[in-house]
């Protein structure tokens, strides 16, 4: 995709599987793409498709033993990191790769006040004295916007708002300087003026410290305001992939053109209906042969019972489909 | 012009809450709604957009005369909510409903789907008949786009799209004039999102219905609303038809929210001058003075701190309340 720069992380054909009740499915399935040094890459898909497996699957946090990365290779600079143990798994996180999740709440600990929490990788990692990190720690909330940072230090996740809490996420997740940032849908509970402000400031403080950013969402907004490349998931597998305007413009894959069509525009008419993908979201339990979206597709025939395989339309622009050319 | 079907009159809704200090009793005062007046025109859709704790909610509860305002009316089709005595309630009740916006947790999970068509039809003694009864769910099914067949099963077996479905049917089974519908589609997929609102606007007019549309995502509103209302801690800032409140937003709040949102198409966002607002949303216990959007206002200046706004006629189709437009 880029000739220029070698990927910082390259996924391939990662397979995570669930057992579940109802048998085992593949929330990720034959995942692979790329990650560029200071890129802003988006992953777009409506729920279940396996955006999150995805995120958790490079960090590591699949949860076992139900859940489990059957295959594939995760290459951080060249290096597997599937191979790793725990405890050198435990360098990368935070470090190299942080993860900023959808819901502060869970993922801060309630009963630490903010200083613990905000210290902690920094000595973790950096081995910064406790003055120092504290220091550092200030810093970072004046750098993520928040007013006066002394006194939010003392404080506990509960006494803050959830546009506060994304705020904290994002200083811990940048306190180690990574390489590389997944913000799986950082926004998703906030107000759309607080959404603004955060992912505002994360853009800025990516750009400055040339941080990859992998942002994870369903709003095709969002995605198309920030993210470079778009990666489009259903059912498990990545559709298509592209740079964002190319794919924007001109998609490749009948579920990308549908999502496209079905977002309200603002100054649609009321009296408009808007163009709906038909049909339900696919169950992973039960999935056809062949092409996962052929239930909802109008561009069917024989081919797609045999599962098409992502293959280039042209030089950065990739579809899982055999007839994409039909595409209006 | 259209007739005004529900009138809301200054209304107020100011809940007490005990506080949950473990040291004092205190009781804090919310200040849920703070003086809201608006009217809702025959077979229109409002569209009421707002951030989360604005009010919204509680403006379509008192709507539906389920929380008494502490303050102000509502009158539906001239006759005023609070005055009204049980048979002439019972009457009202059977032209209002409401769908909620999770389909998870208003589905009663141990009811079959008829059942839960049939519940309200039952409550109102509309269709003492079994058989008529069945029939009258089936078609309601179809007109919602469901197979008819699957009356006897369960919420769980079903898709959030296909369970919003279910509970619009409920809300259509007893003839209502007047639908609330509370964030509807907040919790469906995007493609699924798109079938619902078609399906609604299909809906409205097939059975002239009149709708309140309440949604945080001003792009949803706006496809679906012949007139919008923005809220703020309580307070309407603006009302406006569709049209001229995107084209032509007075109220600096609306102006940010439609910046806010992140149109999808990566060209025209690269060119787009966006106002992002500073600051938090302040508490409804402890609204600022005066405007109580002034704290993250990028105009405000010291009299918005002193005085209250009112919304204000600037055009036939627009009402704004702010002090620096005038
Ligand atoms: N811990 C788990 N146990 C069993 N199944 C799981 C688990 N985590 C995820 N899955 C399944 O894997 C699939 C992909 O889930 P994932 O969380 O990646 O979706 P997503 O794309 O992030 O969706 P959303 O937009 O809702 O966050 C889903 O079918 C989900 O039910
Ligand atoms: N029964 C209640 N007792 C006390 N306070 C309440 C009650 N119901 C709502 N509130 C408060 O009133 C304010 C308005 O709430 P409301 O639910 O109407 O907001 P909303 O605009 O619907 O928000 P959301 O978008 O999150 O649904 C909030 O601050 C809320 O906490
Ligand atoms: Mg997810
Ligand atoms: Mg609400």
């Amino acid at each position: 995709m880029n000739e220029l720069k070698s990927p910082l992380l390259k996924i391939e054909n990662l397979q995570t599987q669930f057992k579940t009740s109802e048998g085992i499915i593949k929330a990720a399935n034959n995942v692979s793409f790329e990650i560029y040094p200071g890129e802003v890459i988006g992953i777009v898909g409506e729920s279940g498709c396996g955006k999150s497996v995805t995120a958790l699957s490079i960090m590591q946090l699949i949860p076992k033993p139900h859940g489990e990365i059957k295959d594939g290779q995760i290459l951080y600079k060249n290096k597997d990191i599937l191979n790793l143990n725990e405890k050198e798994m435990q360098k990368i996180r935070g470090n190299e790769i942080s993860i900023i999740f959808q819901e502060p709440m869970t993922s801060l600990n309630p009963v630490l006040t903010i200083e613990k929490q905000l210290t902690e990788q920094m000595l973790l990692h950096l081995g910064l004295k406790y003055k120092d990190a504290r220091l550092k720690a200030i810093e970072l909330l004046e750098l993520v916007g928040m007013p006066d940072p002394k006194s939010i230090l003392k404080k506990y996740p509960h006494n803050l708002s959830g546009g506060m809490r994304q705020r904290i996420m994002i200083a811990i997740a940048i306190s180690c300087n990574p390489k590389l940032i997944i913000a799986d849908e950082p926004t998703t509970s906030l107000d759309v003026t607080i959404q603004a402000q955060i992912l505002e400031t994360l853009k800025s403080i990516c750009e400055t410290s040339d941080t990859a950013l992998v942002l994870i969402t369903h709003n095709l907004g969002i995605i198309a305001r920030y993210a470079k490349r778009v990666i489009v998931m259903y059912a498990g597998k990545i559709v298509e992939e592209g740079n964002a305007v190319d794919l924007y413009n001109s998609p490749k894959h009948p579920y990308t053109l549908g999502l496209l069509r079905s977002v309200p525009k603002l100054n649609s008419s009321p009296d408009a209906n808007l163009e709906a993908i038909p049909g339900n979201p696919p169950d992973l339990n039960n999935l056809p042969n062949g092409c996962s979206f052929q239930p909802r597709c109008y561009l069917i025939n024989e081919k797609c019972n045999v599962e098409p395989t992502i293959t280039p339309v042209s030089d950065q622009h990739r579809t899982a489909c055999w007839n994409y050319t039909e595409l209006n | 012009m259209s007739k005004s079907l529900i009138q809301i009159n200054n209304v107020k809704m100011h809940y007490k809450s005990s506080g949950l200090s473990l040291f004092r009793k205190s009781q804090q005062t919310v200040k849920a709604l703070d003086g809201v007046t608006l009217s809702i025109n025959e077979k229109e859709t409002l569209g009421l957009v707002g951030e989360s704790g604005s009010g919204k909610t509680t403006l379509g509860r008192c709507v539906l005369n389920l929380i008494k305002p502490t303050e102000g009316y509502v009158s539906f089709n001239g006759l005023i909510l609070n005055e009204l005595n049980s048979k002439q309630m019972r009457s009202i009740r059977k032209q209002i409903q409401i769908v909620f916006q999770d389909p998870y947790a208003s589905l009663n999970p141990r009811m079959t789907c008829g059942d839960i068509i049939a519940e309200p039809i039952i409550i109102h003694g509309l269709i003492p008949n079994k058989t008529e009864r069945e029939h009258k769910i089936k078609s309601l099914l179809e007109t919602v786009g469901l197979n008819p067949n699957i009356i006897n099963r369960y919420p769980n077996e079903f898709s959030g799209g296909q369970r919003q479905r279910i509970a619009i049917a409920r809300a259509l089974a007893i003839n209502p004039k007047f639908i609330v519908l509370d964030e509807p589609i907040s919790s469906l997929d995007v493609s699924i999102q798109a079938q619902i609102i078609n399906l609604l606007k299909k809906l409205q007019r097939q059975f002239n219905l009149t709708y309140l549309f309440i949604a945080h995502d001003l792009s949803v509103v706006s496809n679906i609303s012949n007139r919008v209302a923005v809220m703020y801690l309580g307070h309407i800032v603006e009302i406006a038809d569709t049209a001229d409140l995107y084209k032509n937003p007075k109220h600096p709040y609306t102006k940010a929210l439609i910046s806010a949102i992140p149109i999808p198409d990566p060209t025209l966002e690269s060119q787009r001058k966006r106002l992002i607002l500073k600051g938090e949303v302040p508490s409804p216990i402890n609204p600022p003075s005066g405007c109580v959007f002034r704290t993250r206002c990028p105009i405000a200046d010291e009299k918005c701190s002193t005085t209250n706004p009112t919304l204000k006629k600037i055009s036939e189709t627009q009402h704004v309340s702010c002090l620096k437009i005038s």
